[in-house]
């Protein structure tokens, strides 16, 4: 079965531009990255501040065009799609934030935001109000909130919210990055059931970015570790698990506290 | 102290807008539309007579030879002969420029001496009654236009009160009220920037954490949150000189001190060009200066600046 | 007087402490009647989720809470038989940082963005042990070998060092005046899991090396779990269970706690919905009244939203408040 998402030999180098001189050593924030991940599965990705987890999710849907490799959806190279063709096929991958107070306006009532999202996604004017209440639906929120400005609700709902709005073009690839770091941890289990509901429901595709070695083994199907920019580990979750093979994820793994033991 | 790299880019550019500043001076003067030999003979002045001066400004010759001869002209502080005064023109803005630099430099002085205090008394009791009567002062103050304070001033303590003389320059009670004046405008502005830096380092993670460390509160306002809190000010606080500069020129006029802002103000109303060109420069090139001077010490006292 | 403190000396005792702010005008009691004792040498866990009052409790440990919205504190927080709450400023001064010092979660913001590290040191030094510059150089030599920082630390700013050694530094900083207690504000939270590891190893060892009585705060189940050797549940301003390190992960009492546990993620959950405690936690404006917990709990009855359950000792120093410990169901399938 050909992969959802693949991704082959992927980089994205910044070059440190100065007024004299152009920086000779240019910074790769990530290098030679290849996975692949099957329709409606989870594949986590997991490495330490600075190891271009981020920088990854951006390259992979373009927002900062990759310097060199390939990524494809459903089988199309989006470095092919000219601007408008990659803005179709964004509709199809959404990004999910962590931070869930900065991702909405806080001027703008909910019903705005998802409507704005909604008028991306195509959806004609007269079906906006219902579609959007149907979305706030589906992530455990009702119409009564249609008319609040974010500030009203709490950090989960305000991610809910997010997650919402990102659905709104019924995409089939949502990149979750670190999406419930900054939640409370009886919060963050309601926001990690709606995830695989609703990845369920749709048959999503995710990719899972989280710091969170203990979360990241719980959803994923398969693990990849990133270290500087390179993919050190990368394989079926059982298999990392059990038997990593880089000695970087066997020290991740040591120095990661846990709360249920096993092995 | 500030980095060799630090200092020389600060120091290029300054000299850069120094070139920037003379350059569009001639700009303005030369290029634009407008014969400056014309202007100076009048109206009435005949076409031969008009040659004549353009041949001694030198306005009749190419202008790329024109602004080479004025570039280097002007590094030599040669500014050309007042028209009114017949003096040349370096000599009359040294005569002039001591006065208002003390000016400035007291009425500066001044400033931050009432608005550091009382900004830092109005930002530890914030909403206190201190902090009302120094919001009061600032509104009452910042509202007032300086030659309106500056004539509140004299009729209340020189011609009221005859506490200080009306106008001149003899002593140094002379400089007392022009010195207020420009200081209480200033320290308007100048207190409620430390006031709100204030409040906010005092905000900061750090302070509390000070205080959980057991420091004494003295020691956490002035050794800690004073320190970062003069940051900003020291940037403000070089435009605001700017304005004292500007500041003095309506205020030499109020009381008829023989300044650098009188003799610019009357060779704009006599058309006196040389003057008014050389004027600005200075005015120009003591603003960059000062605000030179606050760059390096802002790196001074901020290490991450200080590092890079 | 509440809690039993048994045959254990206690270094810091909280009594019925409440402390009260002000939020849009309501008034909001963050802690509502805290007991708690802090025992010598222990590692004592403090967990709870965002709004429990955890960062509250140690402000108000070190009476530190003032500003605009701060409304007042009562009851009593014993430190060898003081209470720290009526002490003057001056009095309380000569305690804070020399003999109850404080780690924050964010040490970047917590250093002082105008001074090295050096300066830092000697400025504790200088006011609590009015230690000159000479001999303070030697100890703070000393001190940063104790928290594993090369010499050249002390030149350098906080900016300057990466998030673990800036924590290094805070704890040097901690430990200068050889506090008795060191309150830990989620030390390494905003640290990687190798650095956290690195932290945590190193407060296990001053803990060890200096006699220190520690109150570890977190909001990570996991990381208490690994250091702590008793660990304490708040909810809603208000102490709810207190055991023994592995009596509390394994036989949690309170039905809050042992949710929480289940809501966890880990590989070994791996496949298995995780466990949801509907709805949030309450808004210190608005705590319900009772159990603060009632209206999240699946095994409430009409006495939890009326009666307040007490901290009381279920059995051998295990304490819960709840009118039915231990009775929430075991989901199928969990394992011990």
């Amino acid at each position: 079965m050909t992969p959802f998402v693949s991704v082959e030999g992927l980089s994205k180098t910044y070059t440190a531009r100065s007024l004299l001189r152009r920086s000779r050593a240019a910074t790769h924030a990530v290098r030679d990255v290849s996975f692949a991940i099957a329709r409606n599965t989870i594949m986590g990705l997991a490495g330490e501040s600075g190891s271009g987890k981020s920088t990854l999710a951006r390259a992979l849907v373009h927002l900062d065009p990759p310097s060199s490799g390939e990524v494809r959806v459903a089988g199309i190279p989006l470095a092919r799609l000219g601007r408008r063709g990659l803005r179709k096929a964004r509709r199809r991958m959404q990004i999910v934030f962590q931070d869930p107070h900065g991702a909405l306006n806080p001027r703008l009532r909910i019903k705005y935001s998802l409507g704005e999202a909604l008028a991306n996604a195509g959806v004609p004017r007269r079906e906006r109000r219902a579609r959007a209440v149907e979305l706030l639906r589906l992530v455990g929120l009702g119409p009564e909130h249609l008319d609040r400005y974010p500030r009203a609700f709490s950090g989960g709902q305000k991610q809910r919210i997010v997650i919402a709005r990102a659905l709104a073009g019924k995409p089939e690839f949502l990149i979750l990055d670190e999406p419930v770091s900054s939640l409370d941890v009886s919060i963050q289990a309601q926001i990690i059931n709606l995830l695989m509901d609703l990845k369920q429901r749709f048959g999503l595709t995710y990719l899972f970015i989280s710091h969170d070695l203990s979360l990241v083994s719980y959803v994923s199907d398969s693990i990849g570790i990133l270290q500087d920019g390179r993919l050190v580990e990368y394989g079926p979750a059982e298999q990392v698990l059990k038997q990593p093979r880089s000695e970087y994820t066997r020290a991740l793994f040591d120095a990661s506290p846990a709360m249920h033991r096993e092995r | 102290m500030p980095s060799l790299r630090f200092f020389l880019g600060k120091l290029g550019r300054l000299i850069a807008t120094i070139f920037a500043i003379t350059s569009l001076v001639f700009i303005v003067l030369r290029v634009l539309p407008g014969d400056p030999a014309r202007t100076i003979a009048g109206l009435d002045a005949d076409e031969r007579e008009v040659a004549a001066l353009r041949a001694e400004l030198g306005t009749d010759r190419p202008l790329g030879e024109q602004y080479l001869s004025w570039l280097s002209a002007t590094a030599r502080l040669d500014f050309g002969a007042s028209f009114f005064h017949e003096r040349p023109v370096v000599d009359l803005i040294r005569e002039r420029i001591p006065l208002t630099l003390s000016l400035s430099v007291a009425a500066f002085a001044g400033a931050l001496v009432l608005a550091l205090p009382l900004g830092v008394a109005m930002a530890v009791r914030r909403w206190g009654a201190v902090d009302y009567l120094g919001m009061g002062f600032s509104h009452a103050a910042m509202a007032l236009p300086e030659f309106w304070l500056a004539i509140l001033l004299l009729l209340g303590f020189a011609v009221l009160l005859g506490w200080f003389p009306l106008f001149g320059a003899a002593t140094p009670r002379h400089f007392v009220l022009p010195v207020v004046a420009l200081a209480l405008s200033r320290a308007a502005v100048l207190v409620r920037l430390v006031r709100s830096s204030m409040i906010e380092e005092l905000d900061k993670e750090y302070v509390l954490a000070a205080r959980a460390h057991g420091l004494p509160e003295p020691r956490i306002r002035y050794r800690y949150a004073l320190r970062n809190a003069l940051l900003p000010v020291i940037t403000v606080g070089a435009i605001q000189f700017g304005y004292l500069l500007g500041g003095s020129i309506v205020i030499e006029q109020v009381f008829s001190l023989p300044g650098l802002g009188r003799l610019l103000l009357s060779a704009i109303y006599r058309r006196d060009f040389p003057v008014v060109q050389g004027g600005v420069i200075v005015t120009a090139v003591v603003f960059s200066g000062v605000n030179f001077i606050a760059d390096l010490l802002y790196s001074a006292a901020n290490p991450k600046i200080r590092m890079r | 007087m509440q809690g039993r403190t048994g045959d254990h000396a206690c270094v810091l005792q909280v009594r019925d402490l409440h402390v009260t702010f002000k939020a849009d005008g309501e008034s909001a009691e963050a802690l509502r009647g805290m007991n708690l004792d802090l025992r010598q040498g222990e590692i004592h866990g403090l967990v709870g989720e965002s709004g429990a009052g955890k960062s509250v409790l140690l402000h108000t440990l070190l009476n530190l809470n003032r500003g605009a919205s701060f409304v007042r504190t009562t009851g009593r927080v014993l430190y060898e038989e003081r209470n720290l709450l009526e002490l003057f400023e001056p009095e309380i001064r000569r305690i804070r940082g020399a003999e109850i010092a404080i780690v924050f979660q964010e040490p970047a913001k917590h250093l002082n963005p105008g001074l090295t590290i050096e300066e830092h040191i000697r400025d504790l030094l200088r006011y609590h042990l009015g230690v000159t510059r000479r001999p303070a150089g030697a100890r703070t030599a000393e001190l940063l070998e104790l928290v594993e920082l090369p010499l050249r630390v002390l030149r350098q700013y906080a900016f300057e060092l990466s998030g673990g050694m800036q924590q290094r530094a805070m704890i040097a900083l901690a430990i200068a005046c050889n506090p008795r207690v060191l309150l830990a504000d989620e030390p390494t939270t905003a640290l990687d899991v190798t650095v956290q590891r690195q932290i945590l190893e190193l407060l296990l060892r001053l803990r060890a090396e200096l006699g220190l009585s520690v109150l570890f705060v977190s909001h990570d189940l996991a990381v208490v779990r690994e250091v702590a050797d008793r660990v304490s549940v708040l909810y809603g301003g208000k102490l709810i269970e207190n055991a023994e390190n592995s009596a509390l992960f394994d036989r949690a009492l309170h039905p809050y706690t042992e949710l929480l546990l289940r809501s966890v993620p880990s590989a070994a959950m791996r496949g298995r919905a995780l466990n949801v405690i509907p709805g949030t936690v309450p808004d210190a404006t608005a705590v319900p009244p009772g159990c603060a917990f009632h209206p999240r709990c699946p095994i409430a009855a009409e006495r939890c939203a009326i009666e307040l359950p007490e901290l009381r000792a279920h059995h051998e120093d295990h304490s819960v408040a709840c009118f039915f410990p231990g009775q929430l169901v075991e989901p199928a399938g969990r394992q011990g």
